[in-house]
């Protein structure tokens, strides 16, 4: 986690309580079982220092190779040594360099250290025992006769590493974003499943360095291979949203009337969406349906679209076409498909008349009438071939106009509050923001 | 700590092991095998190796072919069914060549009893069965498909080297462990080699959904014009199957893929000030201006350079790379043949962008397209 700005004071409360309880644990369990000195764990140590500052640095948080070893240290000498190799991760030149919040490092070592205790806890009270002897590195590695009572201890420490781990850093993100905890549940379960498989690697590293030590330098290929191509993927996933919208950008240029559409439509569906408190995850998909949202109209032939003046039923028959076009295109994209239904539903109306179906709210995705929100009001402040653009004022009284009708009441009232910020302001207007009254179809909105 | 802590069984053709432990390695090996990641030129990567690699030593090499060539056999009939036999035949050529190499490896070396029962040992067998596995499938590849060997595994050690050494360490890995907690050993290194594989597999996913999404973007644009519809992924198509033949590497495969689907952008774009003439293109020589709809997205950084040379433009280089204008060449060759396949195309594709860039490519380069092309059966247009 990491946070360069003064962190906001539940976060810092969060922080200070864990560190609190950390140095609690530290101090039990120093009493109860005293750390050991030996090779392998030193090894281990160095090694999960050297891999916390080559982490893999995520929007939410970062993914370090680091996690495996302290499973190892837990398996080698117990919670407390495991405790002071998960402390030492915590030191990373980076957070130094990015000047991090000092009440966000305390949390961080803070949620390592504790996860790190009560995950070795649990497994010396389920039956585990240490692969470390005391003395000079010498070991007891894990033996046949071992399993399968070790296996619960075992399967236990991973479920308690990996849990404990996305429990406490939720707890984090929800307190320095201030953000719903199911929001930031959302942006850790993902990794949930590599974690556990992370898990399964420190036994394997516990095993190998009870064997020899000369077993570690054959866990730094799997472990880097499995790092680089994770680094490529994000940075490619990272990058997904800009390239579309660059893409798209690239292709609309053909209209000078709708450049950069997708990518302003993008923009507000995320305000209007992060104002409903949709999760992360859903605001990326709505993100991607947004820069898609008008797919179906790049075939639609130039001169209609920017033709001055009305179009015929005919002409507009083509261009009221492109949304169940774009649903189709998209659908061609296996990762995307499920966005299709937002792109074709998204000139539908919340009363209903919209089209291509005359869907009526709740048939209509609210992620479809979010675009439908975005789109509109983008279309209204924007200059087209039939008209002028209108100001913000005359854009937001139009939503109002049809909100009920065209649009969700309780979209067009978040949108009105994030967009404007300024609520007192609309508050004698949002009060006439209707509940289901049908009102006179807005004008001048997209086709 | 001694280094050479290990003690493998005595080397047999057939151990005398439990008949749980070769189930076990066989279910493990079954679980990674069905998770092979397909790749879009046709073959597919897995990390299975490492296991059978161990397999070799631990079990004997007649458990090990069992197990390995019972999983393959599997998975492939599953996956592909009965159809695709070249592909079965192949996998099952490699991994019985691997078996071969790997199973002569641990016997020359239980011939010195100083040596053997080593970690380097270990490590020698592991490598003998990844390497000989790769380099019998690319050249099962090689003769299926008329690709030039050399080429085909030069590309695929580049891009396959890392892979391949994590293996060789999970091989050894389950080696030392196997000692003492015996078949258990099996679940920490499935998780480690899972690991790499997904880490593969959401790599590869998320180039598929950039490849799907710029083929779908174009497909939308050329919606504008009934002639073109469909030239733009028949070019890339085209394009890839010359690359491929020619023995380029998977990413310039895909750069060539990229710059297939967008070298006529700017005529499906028509960009304001850029537009290309109603009447179409004169007989005089032609600048395209597709590469200029893309300048500033940083993904089709590399992918420029091809297409500007497809315009007639200069990569944008000091000096335009040999394998930059041989990419370029692909492309062009690819659109020149699906405007010769296909009239409507030809109608609207005015000025062909072959001419200007065979001109700039040395005689060896232009044959070697050429003789790509003509041995893929494309009836190529006439090349200065």
């Amino acid at each position: 986690m990491e946070e360069s700005n003064r962190p906001p004071r539940p976060f810092r409360f969060l922080a200070y309580a864990f560190f609190a309880l950390a140095v609690s644990g530290m101090v039990f369990s120093l009493r109860a079982l005293p750390p050991q000195a030996s090779i392998p764990l030193a090894l281990l140590a160095i090694a999960a220092v050297l891999s916390e500052n080559y982490a893999l640095a995520l929007p939410s948080y970062t993914v370090s190779l680091a996690y495996p070893l302290t499973v190892a240290a837990i398996l080698l000498a117990g919670p407390t040594s495991a405790a002071f190799v998960a402390a030492l991760t915590a030191i990373s030149v980076a957070d130094f360099r990015a000047k991090t919040s000092p009440s966000a490092m305390i949390f961080n070592l803070a949620e390592l250290v504790l996860v790190t205790l009560a995950a070795g806890w649990s497994y010396l009270a389920l039956g585990g025992r240490t692969l470390l002897t005391a003395g000079l590195g010498s070991g007891q590695p894990l033996s046949n006769g071992d399993f399968p009572k070790m296996l619960l201890p075992l399967v236990v420490v991973a479920l308690v590493c990996t849990l404990g781990n996305v429990l406490i850093l939720a707890l984090g993100l929800t307190a320095l974003r201030q953000q719903t905890i199911r929001s930031s549940l959302g942006q850790l379960t993902w990794a949930i499943p590599s974690q556990l498989a992370l898990a399964f690697v420190g036994y394997l590293i516990a095993q190998g360095l009870a064997i020899s030590l000369f077993a570690l330098p054959l866990f730094v290929a799997p472990l880097l291979v499995a790092r680089q191509l994770y680094q490529r993927y994000a940075t490619l996933k990272e990058a997904y949203a800009d390239t579309v919208g660059s893409l798209i950008g690239a292709l609309e240029a053909k209209d000078p009337y709708t450049r950069g559409h997708s990518e302003r439509v993008a923009g507000y569906a995320l305000e209007l969406g992060a104002a409903v408190g949709l999760d992360s995850r859903t605001l990326e998909r709505l993100e991607y349906a947004a820069l898609l949202h008008d797919l179906g109209k790049l075939a639609v032939p130039g001169k209609l679209l920017t033709k001055p003046g009305s179009l015929t039923d005919e002409e507009m028959g083509s261009v009221r076409l492109h949304a169940s076009r774009g649903a189709e295109m998209v659908a061609k994209i296996p990762p995307l498909k499920d966005l299709s239904e937002f792109v074709g539903n998204h000139h539908e109306w919340y009363g209903g008349g919209g089209y291509p179906l005359k869907a009526k709210a709740p048939a209509i995705p609210q992620l479809a009438l979010i675009l439908g929100v975005a789109d509109s009001y983008d279309a209204m402040t924007t200059t087209r071939a039939y008209r002028p653009a209108l100001t913000h004022e005359q854009a937001i009284a139009q939503l109002i106009g049809g909100a009920g009708s065209q649009f969700d009441p309780d979209l067009v009232r978040a949108f009105i509050e994030g967009r404007v910020g300024c609520i007192e302001q609309e508050e004698g207007n949002l009060a006439k923001v209707p509940g289901s009254a049908v009102t006179a179809p807005m004008q001048g909105g997209g086709a | 700590m001694p280094i050479l802590a290990l003690e493998f069984p005595p080397f047999e053709w057939l151990s005398t092991t439990t008949s749980v432990t070769v189930l076990w390695f066989f279910l493990a090996v079954l679980l990674l095998d069905s998770f092979d990641i397909s790749l879009p030129r046709g073959d597919s990567i897995g990390v299975s190796g490492a296991l059978c690699a161990a397999a070799v030593i631990l079990l004997g090499p007649m458990w090990a072919a069992l197990i390995c060539l019972g999983s393959v056999l599997v998975t492939h009939l599953a996956r592909h069914g009965a159809e695709e036999r070249r592909r079965v035949v192949g996998a099952v050529v490699a991994r019985c060549a691997a078996l071969g190499a790997s199973a002569l490896t641990a016997y020359g070396l239980s011939l010195y009893p100083v040596l053997y029962r080593s970690l380097l040992d270990a490590g020698l067998v592991a490598a003998a069965f990844l390497m000989t596995e790769l380099i019998a499938a690319q050249l099962m590849a090689a003769v299926g498909t008329g690709r030039p060997f050399g080429r085909l595994l030069r590309g695929n050690l580049r891009v396959q080297a890392p892979l391949l050494l994590a293996q060789w360490s999970a091989s050894v890995l389950l080696l030392i462990t196997f000692q003492g907690m015996g078949a258990w050993s099996l679940i920490p290194v499935v998780a480690l080699l899972f690991l790499m594989r997904q880490s593969y597999a959401m790599l590869q996913d998320i180039r598929e959904l950039y490849r799907t999404t710029v083929g779908v973007l174009v497909e939308a644009a050329e919606g504008q014009d009934a002639r073109r519809v469909g030239h733009a992924e028949r070019t890339a198509a085209t394009a890839r199957a010359i690359a491929m033949r020619v023995g380029l590497s998977a990413h310039q495969v895909d750069r060539i893929n990229y710059a297939a689907l967008l070298h006529d952008v700017d005529a499906i774009g028509d960009t304001s000030g850029i537009a290309v003439p109603s009447d179409g293109y004169g007989t005089e020589a032609v600048v395209g201006t597709s590469s200029e709809v893309f300048d500033g997205v940083h993904f089709f950084d590399d992918v420029l350079p091809i297409i500007r040379i497809c315009d007639g433009h200069s990569s944008g280089e000091m000096v335009d790379a040999e394998g930059d204008l041989l990419a370029g060449l692909i492309v062009a060759l690819a659109s020149d043949v699906d405007a010769a396949e296909h009239a409507d195309v030809a109608a609207a594709h005015v000025g062909s962008s072959v001419d200007r860039v065979a001109a700039r490519v040395s005689p060896s380069t232009k044959s070697l397209v050429v003789g790509a092309a003509l041995a893929l059966g494309y009836g190529i247009p006439a090349v200065n």
